[in-house]
């Protein structure tokens, strides 16, 4: 029993480390932009894509191949704000038009993805499939365990960027108000960029490990900005710390949930909890407090 | 005003170009002999899990009417066939769509397609309230079998694949099985049928798993199988993203019970991909000769890798060509009579065939085992 509740938690772990990776890049995006930028799922899938580009197809070294898909990431995630969302914003446009362009560049993303590598199954074939570890009774992949410590890397990277440097202070006080960051010399669309560039290096990084643990399909962006997105709701949209958390709490309710409930309920268990969030804490759990919220 | 003027030339120049593009010069026409145009909808799963299906298939279809075409030149006959694609999407929904849109703004009267059996059952009310003639390759949920008159398939049921498999896994002498599967009509239709045939020969089925469409992580569902300790594993998923994950994740978790599993499991893309994991695994193949050169360098072509589907859409496109120069590309009544009297057509690829009351083909599969990364023949 007991190396059935280990086995139990480290799925939920490895489950709630590839939400977090995903989630994480979102929040950042969310937490400076001000919109729900879907088309981060895109960015993920390009960047797995591009690293079996460079390593299965072109026999680049692994190294360079990871380097280069996390450089063409970034670069995707600017031009993406620079050449659709800057436009829409110097226009005005909303919260809600923004979030329908990002649906519209996710399914152009993927098109032109599946366009150009075909709808057949890929794998990047860097590490052999074999039996995992086992580990306190559990069985786990050198890769999951790769997956795990990454996810923790990047959460503190990022949390020692956003404290201590100087660009980091600016995404917070661009976040906290955009007004007076401008007034006080930072300028709100160098920052948009740089968070688009910084979100969409994480989204690299997510789309590399992901696609070494998981198969290459087009589509597998909207998936996991899907679980992305419910992780950042349950931990408070826009607060990266949170996104952390609601990741792991996701991947624990999915997998020690169809331990007692049929298989088929994990989707159902994740949208239960994003609807009881958005219902009774549509904060989250480290949500900033607004204006009018209730206590 | 003369930046205008250009812009006002440049678009009448566009717009006049678009229209002449979109005017037919039927240069038979110019001869006196008219050309013959057969067209007919193909619903195919274009995008998502299941293009991994549609569009290898889309590339046969479309290489299929090109050679029917050339042998029709050759004979010369002053016919040709024409394919429509919509994408279905592998789903009732989508197909019920792309149906709509091929009858009632295309104007066609026979849809090759759909692939997923849940997508040929969700057109399916459809087509038949039309008569329309619905003729699909890769559909084999048992489902499929009462949907309608005007439904045919060249692909056997999935009734005789349980019919296969069930026996052979008994013969194994396993007493207890557990049944991995995913969460779609196709997929189901097969698991309802296993447990049906499980029961009547007394095989208990320990664990009964069932994970959502398309999922990407199975270890909980094998860690419940694993602890139910069955002493064989059956994997029904309904796209071959799917059959990868199962693969990859058995391997991974260290699983050593026997594993068997449906056509998906063991098609040639799955085995290319997890082949080395996949050792010992048994699964139904639709019986045909892989081996044939012809059927090898078609496939090669059209970079088709799911095997006896290339072969049954190839074939197809043959079979409802010769259907279509009896009958033309309107009289559904005249087609579905004449497929309903089709017995023991030979087709170049997928063998003979011949179909039932029920639209459905007489045909078989033989157990196939993975070993050293390719399927042999099972003892």
């Amino acid at each position: 029993m007991m190396s059935i509740a280990s086995q139990i938690l480290f799925n939920s772990v490895i489950a709630g480390s590839i939400y977090a990776l995903v989630a994480l890049g979102f929040s950042l995006i969310y937490n400076t932009c001000k919109f729900v930028n879907f088309a981060h799922g895109s960015v993920i899938a390009f960047s797995a894509y591009m690293a079996y580009f460079f390593f299965s197809v072109l026999g680049v070294d692994f190294g360079f191949s990871v380097l280069f898909a996390l450089i063409l990431a970034s670069l995707l995630g600017w031009a993406m704000n620079f050449f659709v969302y800057r436009e829409f914003r110097e226009r005005k446009a909303s919260s809600s038009i923004l979030l329908i362009a990002s649906f519209g560049l996710l399914i152009l993303i993927e098109s032109l993805v599946l366009m150009s590598f075909g709808a057949d199954v890929k794998t990047i074939n860097y590490i052999r499939v074999s039996k995992g570890l086992e580990i306190f009774g559990a069985i786990i992949t050198p890769l999951q365990i790769v997956i795990v410590a990454s996810s923790i890397v990047v959460s503190i990277g990022l949390f020692l960027f956003m404290k201590k440097t100087k660009l980091g202070k600016a995404m917070r006080a661009v976040s906290n108000n955009k007004d007076v960051a401008e007034i006080v010399g930072i300028s709100s669309e160098k920052i948009y960029s740089w968070s688009f560039i910084i979100g969409s290096l994480i989204a690299g990084i997510a789309g590399v490990l992901i696609g070494l643990e998981q198969n290459l399909e087009p589509t597998m962006g909207t998936n996991l900005i899907i679980k992305g997105f419910t992780a950042a709701i349950i931990g408070g949209i826009g607060n990266v710390y949170g996104a952390i958390l609601g990741a792991l709490l996701l991947g624990l309710a999915e997998n020690f949930g169809i331990w007692y409930l049929p298989s088929g309920y994990k989707d159902a268990i994740a949208f239960a909890i994003l609807f009881v969030f958005l219902l009774f804490r549509p904060k989250g759990l480290f949500g900033a407090k607004k204006e009018g919220d209730k206590e | 005003m003369k930046q205008n003027s250009i812009v006002i030339v440049l678009a009448l120049a566009v717009f006049l170009a678009g229209c002449a593009s979109g005017v037919k010069t039927d240069t038979s026409s110019r001869t006196g002999a008219a050309e013959t145009v057969y067209r007919i909808g193909a619903v195919a799963p274009l995008t998502g899990e299941g293009a991994s299906y549609g569009q290898p298939t889309q590339r046969v279809v479309n290489k299929a009417v090109a050679d029917l075409n050339e042998r029709w030149k050759a004979a010369g006959k002053n016919q040709r066939l024409e394919a429509l694609f919509e994408d279905g999407k592998c789903n009732g929904k989508d197909t019920l769509t792309a149906a709509q849109t091929l009858v009632n703004i295309k104007g066609v009267k026979v849809i090759a397609g759909g692939e997923c059996s849940g997508g040929t059952l969700g057109m399916a009310p459809f087509t038949e309230a039309n008569k329309i003639l619905v003729f699909s390759s890769l559909s084999s949920s048992p489902e499929i079998t009462k949907a309608g008159d005007y439904v045919f398939r060249n692909y056997p049921s999935d009734s005789a694949q349980v019919a296969v498999m069930a026996p052979f896994i008994i013969g194994k002498g396993h007493e207890n099985v557990a049944i991995l599967s995913e969460n779609t009509d196709y997929a189901q239709a097969l698991r309802k049928r296993y447990i049906d045939a499980f029961k009547n020969e007394g095989v208990v089925v320990v664990a009964d798993e069932v994970n959502a469409p398309n999922a990407k992580d199975v270890r909980s569902e094998l860690l419940k199988i694993k602890n139910a300790g069955p002493e064989a594993l059956i994997l029904l998923p309904q796209t071959v993203p799917m059959a990868a994950v199962y693969a990859k994740q058995v391997a991974e978790i260290g699983l050593d019970e026997q594993v068997y599993g449906n056509d998906v499991v063991v098609l040639d893309e799955t085995v290319r991909l997890y082949g080395a994991q996949m050792v010992g695994y048994y699964g139904p193949v639709g019986v045909f000769d892989s081996e044939d050169e012809g059927f090898k360098a078609m496939a090669a072509e059209t970079d088709c890798q799911i095997g006896f589907y290339c072969a049954t859409a190839y074939d197809g496109v043959f079979l409802l060509g010769e259907i279509l120069e009896r009958c033309g590309d309107s009289d559904t009544d005249c087609m579905r009579d004449a497929l309903y009297a089709t017995k023991d057509w030979i087709g170049k690829y997928a063998g003979r065939v011949s179909f039932d009351s029920n639209g459905d083909i007489m045909a078989n599969f033989e157990v196939k085992q993975v070993q050293g990364g390719k399927l042999v023949k099972a003892e």
